[in-house]
């Protein structure tokens, strides 16, 4: 289920068709907080998510008249292609080196198991995982993108793609199993 | 999806799917400013596209059909007093006005001719003059041939050769002030013939001296997070960067982190020589130097970090390939391409520290080499005596130079720059 209801998908969309400026106003009510999530995912600054989200905004808006409705979600679907391009494009531009010291060892990496842990946790353990991590995992898991197609948009190789994967998911098992420590 | 390897995934992708972050105070009015400076940007986008177009085709169009006629080049060649002065062959009619003037004797056999002598020395050496004279019809009987007839004012002046020259050595002698070279259509006058090598040899060589980008403008990038690759600036021997990178874990724990790096314009001068190929094409080489200046800083908790200002002097020696389009009445347009290797001949960074104050000098002692790439479309208007001004936008790529010194040239692949000066054409 989308975050915008179904009709008033349906009425952005008509308003759009009719040139209505409205419509606009409709998409970043919203959409706003929604995308501000995504970007938030990605970006674990405040301000440098706010600078994104504002582009991403922009630039969903000035394209909003070539937008093609394809049924229920896909404008959401749409705006939050836009938003993810634009947090990826951020970080590339970032330049940001892999200032994680190199573990020889891995080891196994266990899937996070996440059913008692709130929304906002989990969020808040996604964005303390370092940055490079914290990419390949939302690519990763939200972007359904393959390893190959990580390492084609980052710019790195597939291996460490994968490995980079792995690391995050063995920090957020750390993090999970923390938490739930402590709130038993 | 349903694959259990994958199930955590999808956990997570159903946890976030309508999660909204809190937090956000961007107006609506901030959007809507932005959204409204994009679709701005696109029209003057749009409208500079289709004016460079429209100038370029009309550019193109003058200079392909602004060829002037022959019978446009002989007019002007009539009618300027200059151009007579600097003919080297005298025109048949002004030599035999000369003639006629200094005739000594007439001397008449028949009716319906006239001839006279000249003395010798009144005649070039190889004259053979007819005057123009008007033809008279004759009225006595139709189908008969018409003689032209001279008159008493312009008597008929024939050649009298008391020279030993042949007709073979007279010819081989004309042919010598032929100009094989020249492949010129026979019934030019020989006048224009003179002229038009006169003018060929005009700004052969010609200098110039600019200053590029005189404005003070640059990039900007503000950060919340280090920059960690070469730590913005030069890196190696600034501890403050060094200590940055590797105590991560303790900034990314601070509060308010900031940095800023800020690049300028190379502003660039320089005196540059062309020397001409062709009648359109020339090539050029000059000395040119070129300041860089840069502002970068960091700060954590705000009061800790610091700020640096970077000086770069670069001295370069271009070569570059001129192709001049148009010359329409002052105005001229050409295009250039060419390529250049600086040096970094100097350069210093002044570094301040926020927690004290203290000032700090350091001086590069590498001198990194750098090479680019460049292309332009200049647009001149002549003054006088050969001085004329230019301005000539262009665009640079500059590529690696595998220094760890950052400057415009290590963060702007691709740059504008705008060059204005005078060029003094001589030969």
């Amino acid at each position: 289920m989308g975050v915008i209801p179904i009709d008033i998908e349906k009425e952005i969309v008509t308003r759009i068709s009719r040139g209505d400026d409205a419509a606009m106003r409709m998409v970043y009510e919203h959409l706003g907080k929604y995308l501000y999530g995504i970007c938030s995912r990605y970006i674990d600054n405040d301000d440098d998510a706010k600078d994104v989200l504002q582009n991403a905004m922009v630039k969903i808006l000035t394209h909003l008249k070539k937008f093609q409705w394809t049924g229920a979600g896909s404008l959401q679907a749409w705006s939050t292609k836009i938003a993810v391009n634009e947090a990826v494009s951020f970080l590339k531009n970032q330049k940001k080196a892999a200032t994680v010291p190199i573990e020889e060892d891995i080891g196994e990496s266990p899937d996070p198991d996440i059913r008692h842990v709130p929304q906002k946790v989990i969020m808040d353990m996604i964005r303390k995982l370092p940055v490079r991590y914290r990419t390949v995992f939302n690519l990763y898991v939200f972007e359904d993108k393959s390893h190959k197609e990580i390492a084609k948009i980052l710019d790195i190789k597939e291996n460490s793609s994968a490995s980079n994967l792995h690391r995050a998911k063995k920090l957020l098992c750390e993090m999970i199993q923390k938490y739930l420590k402590t709130h038993e | 999806m349903n694959n259990p390897e994958n199930q955590w995934k999808k956990n997570f992708q159903d946890a976030l799917s309508d999660y909204e972050q809190p937090g956000l105070d961007l107006s609506w009015n901030q959007i809507e400013a932005g959204v409204k400076k994009e679709q701005r940007k696109t029209t003057i986008f749009y409208w500079l596209g289709a004016v460079s177009t429209a100038a370029v085709l009309a550019i193109f169009f003058v200079s392909v059909f602004n060829v002037p006629s022959q019978g446009q080049l002989e007019e002007k060649l009539l009618t300027s007093n200059q151009k007579i002065e600097k003919v080297q062959t005298v025109p048949s009619s002004l030599v035999a006005q000369d003639l006629c003037e200094s005739v000594q004797t007439v001397s008449t056999s028949s009716p319906n001719s006239r001839k006279a002598t000249v003395a010798e020395e009144n005649l070039p050496a190889r004259a053979d003059i007819r005057p123009i004279v008007p033809v008279k019809q004759s009225s006595s009987e139709a189908g008969l041939v018409t003689v032209p007839e001279e008159t008493e004012t312009l008597p008929t002046v024939s050649q009298e050769r008391t020279t030993t020259e042949t007709p073979e050595s007279v010819s081989a002698k004309e042919s010598d002030t032929v100009r094989p070279e020249r492949d010129y259509p026979e019934n030019l006058p020989s006048d224009f013939r003179a002229l038009t090598e006169e003018r060929e040899k005009e700004n052969r060589i010609s200098a110039s001296i600019f200053a590029g980008n005189p404005w003070n403008s640059g990039n900007s990038i503000v950060h919340s997070e280090p920059v960690l690759r070469k730590a913005p600036l030069y890196n190696s021997e600034n501890s403050n960067f060094k200590e940055a990178a590797l105590t991560r874990p303790f900034l990314s724990n601070a509060t308010s982190m900031k940095t800023f790096e800020k690049h300028y314009q190379p502003i660039r001068y320089g005196v540059a020589v062309n020397f001409l190929l062709t009648e359109k094409l020339s090539i050029g080489t000059g000395f040119y130097v070129s300041v860089l200046k840069s502002e970068s800083g960091f700060s954590y908790n705000e009061r800790n970090g610091n700020e640096i200002s970077q000086t770069l002097w670069y001295t370069g020696l271009p070569v570059n390939l001129n192709y001049r389009f148009v010359h329409l009445g002052p105005f001229y347009a050409y295009s250039s391409v060419g390529a250049m290797a600086e040096i970094q001949a100097s350069g210093f960074q002044k570094i301040r520290l926020l927690e004290n104050g203290e000032n700090h000098k350091k001086h590069f002692k590498e001198h990194p080499w750098q090479f680019s790439a460049n292309a332009s479309i200049g647009i001149g208007l002549d003054l006088f005596s050969g001085l004329s001004l230019f301005v000539e936008p262009g665009i640079a790529y500059y590529f690696k130079n595998h220094s760890d010194i950052v400057s415009y040239y290590t963060d702007n692949r691709f740059a504008f720059n705008l060059n204005l000066g005078f060029r003094f054409s001589f030969d």
